[in-house]
C-alpha cells in the first residue's frame, strides 16, 4: 500500500494564493474558507538581515491522526495509503474534530453542514492524475507521491533533501505534509504558526467523562437487579393464579 | 389480601379487597375490562418497532471509542449488514422522523383527551401508595419481603414513574434528534445536542430494560403484557394488581347499568311493510343517471385512462392551474399589457403567441362541459352551496375565496395543482410531484383539525 | 404542441382533442364525487377517502400504461413532459395548496367541475384562485429566489434512486395498494380519538 506525502518547498513559494484558487475550484469550497491557503510570517530580524516566508496550510494527514477518535460517528476515518478522509454521508457536522486538529486544517462548510478538509485530491488521485495544487503551483514548489516508492519526488525530497515535518516537541502526531526550507525559515514557519494540542470541546468531555459511565452505570445496575429478579423467579416457580 | 372473615359476592363492589372464592374468582378471569384504546396499542407497537430499530442503528452509529456502548464486533455486524456506511445514519434519521411525524399527529388529535389534568394525576403522578409500593416492589423483586402491595391504580408506581422517565426524555430525545439531523443552530448545539440525545436515549433505554422484563418475562404481569395485543384485562387481574382502579369501573358500570335500566328498552322495531319490487332498469339509467356517486376505484380507473390518453396524445398530463394562469395572463395584458409584458411572471406566458393557445386553456372548458354533463345526468345540476352544518352561507364564500387565494399561490410557486402537479406528475415518478402531494395530505389532515368545526 | 402517440395535430385536431379530454376529466371528476366540498373535505375527517383513493387509482392507472407503452416500445418516454423538481417552493406550495384545500374545499381542478354543477362557493373559489395567481405573479420579484430553489430538474424518483423504472413503479403499485387497505381500514376512525379505558366491554354489550 501506498503511504502518500506532499512536500512543499517554501523556499520557491511567491505566496501567489493560485494553490488556494485551484483547491477551492475543485471542491466548491465557500467564500472565507479554505482547505488550503498561504500564510506569510511576521518579518523578524533587524535590518538588513531580515526573514520572512510563507507557509503552506492544509491537513497533514498524519501518522496518527487525532481528529479520528474524537469523531463520533466515524465519519472520519484514515484510508490505508494514509489519507485522511471525511465521510459526508456520515458527518453530522458536530464539529468535534476541527477543534482536534493541530494545524487547524478543518472547516465546517456552512452550505452542506459537514466538516470539510483536503483529502490530497482522493478523487484525482484515482484517476492517475495528482492533487490541484500541485498541478497548478506556479512555482513547481508543491510535490506529492508515494514514500514508498524510491523512485518518487517525494522520496528524494524526503530523505535525500532533508524536507521536514512541522512539528514540535509538545505535539509529534506525524504529519506527511513536510517542508523544504532553509533552517531560518523553517523555523520562523514553525515559531509563527505552531501545532496546538488537540482539544476536546466541552461537549465532548461532557459525553466522556460522563453521560458515558453514568448511562453505562444505569444499564448495568438495571441489568444486575434483573437479573437477581429473574433467578428468584426461578427459585420460587410461577405463583399460582387460583391462591 | 386482608382476611376479615367476609368474601367477594358477585356484584358487590368493597372499598378495599376481600378474599375470593374460587368459582367467583374463575368467573372474574372470565370477564374483561378494556384498559387500552386501539389507537394507543398502535402506538404502544408502532413505539416498540421504532425504539427496537433506533437502539439497534443508535448504538452502532457511534463508532468512537471514547463515546460508545457497544462493542466492536456488534457495530461491525450492523454496518456489515446497512452496508454503505451513509445508509446506517440515513436509516436512523428516517424512521427517527416517522415516528416524530407519528407522535405528532397522535398529539395533534389526542392532546386534549391525554393531557387533562384528570389523567395525569391518575397515570402518572405518584401518591403515598405508590411511593410505598415502589419500596416494597423492589424488596419483593429481590426476596428481601413478602409483605403485600399497597393498592393501584390503573398503572402502578413502576408503570408511573417509567412513564415519568419517558414523557421528560422523548421531548429532549425528539428535539436533540432534529438539531442532529438537519444541523439546527450551527455546530455549538449540535455538539451538544449529540450527548443530550446519547444520555436522554440511554435513561430510557435503562428504563425500557424493566418495562420489557416486566411485560415479557415476569409472570405476575403476563395480563399487562396481553392487554397490550386485545386492549382488555380480565377483572381478576384488575381485582388483584390495580384494585382501586377495578373499583372505578365497577362502579362507573353500576352508574350506566342504572340509566339503562329495563324501563327505558327501546319499543320493539315496528312491522315495515314488504318493500315495493326493485323497478328494472336500464344500464343507462343505472350506472349514468344514478344520483350515487361512482365507486372510488372505477372513477380513479376513468380517470387514469384519460390521463394516459393525455400522455399519449399531447405528450403532458392534465391540469387546471396553468390555465387559470393564461385565462388570467390573457385578461391582464388586455389591460394593462405593457405592465404584463414588463412583468418576469406573465411575459413566459407571452412569449409564444397568445397565451390562450394551449392545451390546457381548452381543456378546461372541457372539464366545466365535462363535469356539467355528469352532473345534469345524474341529476345534481342545481345551484348549490357545499357547507358545514354550523356556519353562514356568507362565511362559507368568505372562506372558499381565502382558501382561493391560498391555492392559487401554493399552485404557481408548485408549478401545478393537484391535477397538473400531483396527479400528471405522480404518473410520471416525478420526484417533485411526491414531495408535493404529500404536503398537500399533511396540510389537508393538519388544517383539519382547525378547520372542524367549520365542516363537521 | 408534440403529441409522442399520434404525430404532430393540426389545430382543430388539437382544440377538438384538447376539449375532449377536457370533458372527460371533468366527467370523471363530477362522478367521483369531487364536485363537492363536503364530499373531498371529508377525506381529512377519516369519513371517506375517495380523494386518495381515486387519485391514486388514477396515478396508479396512467403510470403503468405509460410504463407498458414505453417497454412494448409504442411510445418515447423521452417526449413525455416531466415537470421540473423545485423541492422548496414545491414543498411550500404543498402546504398551502393543502391549507387551501381545507380552507376552501375544493382545488382547482375539483372546482370546475363543482361550479359546473352549480355550486355558488365553487365560483368564490375560483374566484380566489385568480386573486391568488395574480398575487403570485405580481410578487414573484420579492422572492424569486425562493421560487427556483432547490432545483433538482426533471428528476423521477427512479433516477433519485438509481434503481429500475419497473421497481419504482411495483413500489408505488405496493404503496397505492397499501394506501387503500389502510384507508378501507380507517374510514370512520374520527370519533375513535376518544379515551375510552375504564368502559367495561360488558357494560356495552
Amino acid at each position: 500500500m501506498a503511504r502518500y506525502a506532499m512536500v512543499t518547498d517554501l523556499a520557491k513559494c511567491v505566496g501567489c494564493q493560485a494553490c488556494t484558487v485551484a483547491c477551492n475550484t475543485e471542491w466548491e469550497v465557500p467564500l472565507g474558507f479554505a482547505r488550503t491557503h498561504v500564510r506569510q510570517t511576521p518579518v523578524e530580524g533587524t535590518f538588513p538581515n531580515l526573514v520572512s516566508t510563507f507557509y503552506v496550510a492544509q491537513c497533514n494527514h498524519c501518522d496518527h491522526p487525532p481528529c479520528v477518535e474524537p469523531c463520533p460517528t466515524g465519519a472520519t476515518w484514515q484510508s490505508e495509503n494514509g489519507i485522511v478522509r471525511v465521510d459526508p454521508n456520515l458527518c453530522i457536522g458536530c464539529g468535534y474534530c476541527v477543534d482536534a486538529c493541530p494545524y487547524e486544517a478543518r472547516y465546517l462548510n456552512p452550505v452542506t453542514k459537514k466538516v470539510d478538509k483536503c483529502d490530497f485530491c482522493a478523487s484525482r488521485l484515482e484517476q492517475g492524475r495528482n492533487p490541484a495544487c500541485v498541478d497548478t503551483c506556479t512555482a513547481h514548489a508543491k510535490f506529492f507521491g508515494d514514500l514508498e516508492d524510491r523512485s518518487s519526488d517525494v522520496f528524494h525530497l524526503v530523505y535525500e533533501r532533508g524536507a521536514r515535518r512541522m512539528e514540535t516537541a509538545d505535539v509529534a502526531v506525524g504529519p506527511n505534509v513536510y517542508y523544504l526550507a532553509p533552517p531560518e525559515h523553517f523555523d520562523l514557519a514553525l515559531a509563527s504558526f505552531p501545532p496546538r494540542k488537540p482539544r476536546l470541546l466541552t461537549a465532548g468531555q461532557a459525553w466522556k467523562k460522563l453521560a458515558r459511565p453514568l448511562i453505562a452505570a444505569a444499564v448495568g445496575a438495571t441489568f444486575i437487579g434483573q437479573a437477581i429478579a429473574f433467578f428468584n423467579q426461578l427459585r420460587k416457580g410461577e405463583p399460582d393464579i387460583e391462591e | 389480601m386482608k382476611n376479615n372473615g367476609e368474601a367477594l359476592e358477585t356484584g358487590a363492589i368493597p372499598s378495599y379487597p376481600v378474599p375470593v372464592a374460587v368459582d367467583e374468582a374463575e368467573r372474574m378471569l372470565q370477564r374483561q375490562i378494556t384498559k387500552h384504546h386501539v389507537a394507543i396499542i398502535l402506538l404502544h407497537w408502532f413505539n416498540a418497532f421504532v425504539w427496537l430499530f433506533e437502539l439497534g442503528t443508535g448504538l452502532a452509529l457511534i463508532t468512537s471509542k471514547e463515546f460508545r456502548l457497544a462493542p466492536e464486533w456488534y457495530i461491525s455486524i450492523v454496518h456489515g449488514f446497512f452496508g454503505p456506511r451513509g445508509n446506517l445514519l440515513h436509516f436512523h434519521i428516517a424512521l427517527g422522523l416517522l415516528w416524530i411525524f407519528v407522535f405528532a399527529v397522535y398529539g395533534i388529535f389526542g392532546y386534549r383527551t391525554y393531557l387533562t389534568r384528570e389523567v395525569i394525576q391518575r397515570e402518572i403522578a405518584l401518591d403515598a401508595d405508590d411511593v410505598r409500593w415502589l419500596v416494597v416492589r423492589v424488596k419483593r423483586i429481590l426476596g428481601l419481603t413478602d409483605e403485600p402491595l399497597p393498592l393501584q391504580g390503573v398503572y402502578n408506581a413502576g408503570q408511573k414513574l417509567f412513564a415519568i422517565l419517558v414523557y421528560a426524555m422523548i421531548p429532549l430525545v425528539m428535539f436533540s434528534g432534529l438539531i442532529l439531523a438537519f444541523h439546527w443552530f450551527g455546530a455549538s448545539f449540535v455538539a451538544w445536542a449529540i450527548v443530550v440525545h446519547f444520555a436522554a436515549v440511554g435513561l430510557v433505554a435503562s428504563g425500557l430494560m424493566i418495562h420489557v422484563y416486566m411485560g415479557a418475562v415476569f409472570p405476575e404481569e403476563k395480563y399487562a403484557f396481553f392487554s397490550m395485543l386485545t386492549g382488555t384485562v380480565n377483572e381478576w387481574f384488575a381485582y388483584n394488581h390495580h384494585f382501586k382502579w377495578w373499583r372505578e369501573v365497577k362502579l362507573e358500570q353500576r352508574v350506566w347499568e342504572l340509566q339503562h335500566s329495563p324501563d327505558q328498552v327501546p319499543a320493539p322495531p315496528a312491522q315495515g311493510a314488504p318493500a315495493a319490487p326493485a323497478q328494472q332498469k336500464s344500464w343507462f339509467e343505472r350506472v349514468f343517471r344514478s344520483p350515487e356517486y361512482w365507486p372510488p376505484y372505477a372513477a380513479g380507473f376513468g380517470l387514469g385512462l384519460v390521463l394516459l390518453a393525455t400522455f399519449l396524445i399531447m405528450g403532458q398530463g392534465l391540469g387546471a392551474s396553468g390555465g387559470f394562469t393564461r385565462y388570467l395572463t390573457a385578461a391582464l395584458a388586455w389591460v394593462a399589457p405593457n405592465w404584463t409584458a414588463s412583468n418576469p411572471y406573465w411575459s413566459n406566458y407571452l412569449s409564444g403567441g397568445s397565451p390562450l393557445f394551449d392545451f390546457l386553456v381548452f381543456e378546461l372548458i372541457g372539464v366545466a362541459l365535462g363535469g356539467f354533463v355528469s352532473g345534469w345526468l345524474a341529476h345534481r345540476f342545481r345551484a348549490a352551496c357545499d357547507k358545514g352544518p354550523r356556519i353562514r352561507r356568507s362565511t362559507r364564500y368568505a372562506f372558499a375565496f381565502g382558501g382561493g387565494i391560498l391555492t392559487g399561490l401554493g399552485a404557481r410557486l408548485a408549478r401545478g395543482c393537484t391535477s397538473g402537479l400531483a396527479l400528471s406528475g405522480g404518473a410520471v415518478l416525478s420526484v417533485g410531484a411526491f414531495a408535493f402531494m404529500l404536503s398537500v395530505f399533511a396540510a389537508g389532515f393538519i388544517g383539519a383539525y382547525f378547520m372542524r368545526r367549520y365542516w363537521l | 404542441m408534440t403529441a409522442p402517440f399520434l404525430g404532430s395535430l393540426s389545430t382543430g385536431a388539437f382544440v377538438t382533442l384538447s376539449l375532449v379530454l377536457g370533458f372527460l376529466f371533468g366527467f370523471f371528476l363530477e362522478r367521483a364525487g369531487f364536485s363537492s366540498a363536503l364530499k373531498l373535505t371529508a377525506q381529512f375527517y377519516f369519513k371517506d377517502f375517495a380523494v386518495l383513493k381515486v387519485m391514486f387509482t388514477a396515478i396508479v392507472t396512467a403510470m403503468l400504461g405509460l410504463a407498458w407503452f414505453a417497454a412494448l416500445g409504442w411510445l418515447d418516454l423521452s417526449q413525455v413532459y416531466i415537470p421540473p423538481s423545485f423541492i422548496w417552493p414545491q414543498i411550500a406550495g404543498g402546504l398551502l395548496l393543502g391549507a387551501g384545500f381545507i380552507v376552501g374545499g375544493y382545488c382547482p381542478g375539483t372546482s370546475v367541475a363543482a361550479a359546473a354543477v352549480g355550486k355558488i362557493d365553487a365560483l368564490f373559489f375560483i374566484a380566489g384562485i385568480f386573486a391568488g395567481i395574480f398575487l403570485f405573479g405580481a410578487g414573484v420579484p420579492h422572492f424569486a429566489a425562493f421560487n427556483v430553489s432547490g432545483s433538482l430538474g426533471p428528476l423521477t424518483l427512479p433516477m433519485l434512486f438509481n434503481v429500475n423504472t419497473g421497481a419504482v413503479v411495483f413500489l408505488v403499485v405496493l404503496v397505492a395498494v397499501g394506501a387503500f387497505w389502510a384507508s378501507e381500514k380507517s374510514e370512520g376512525v374520527w370519533h375513535l380519538f376518544g379515551r375510552t379505558y375504564g368502559t367495561n366491554s360488558q357494560g356495552k354489550a
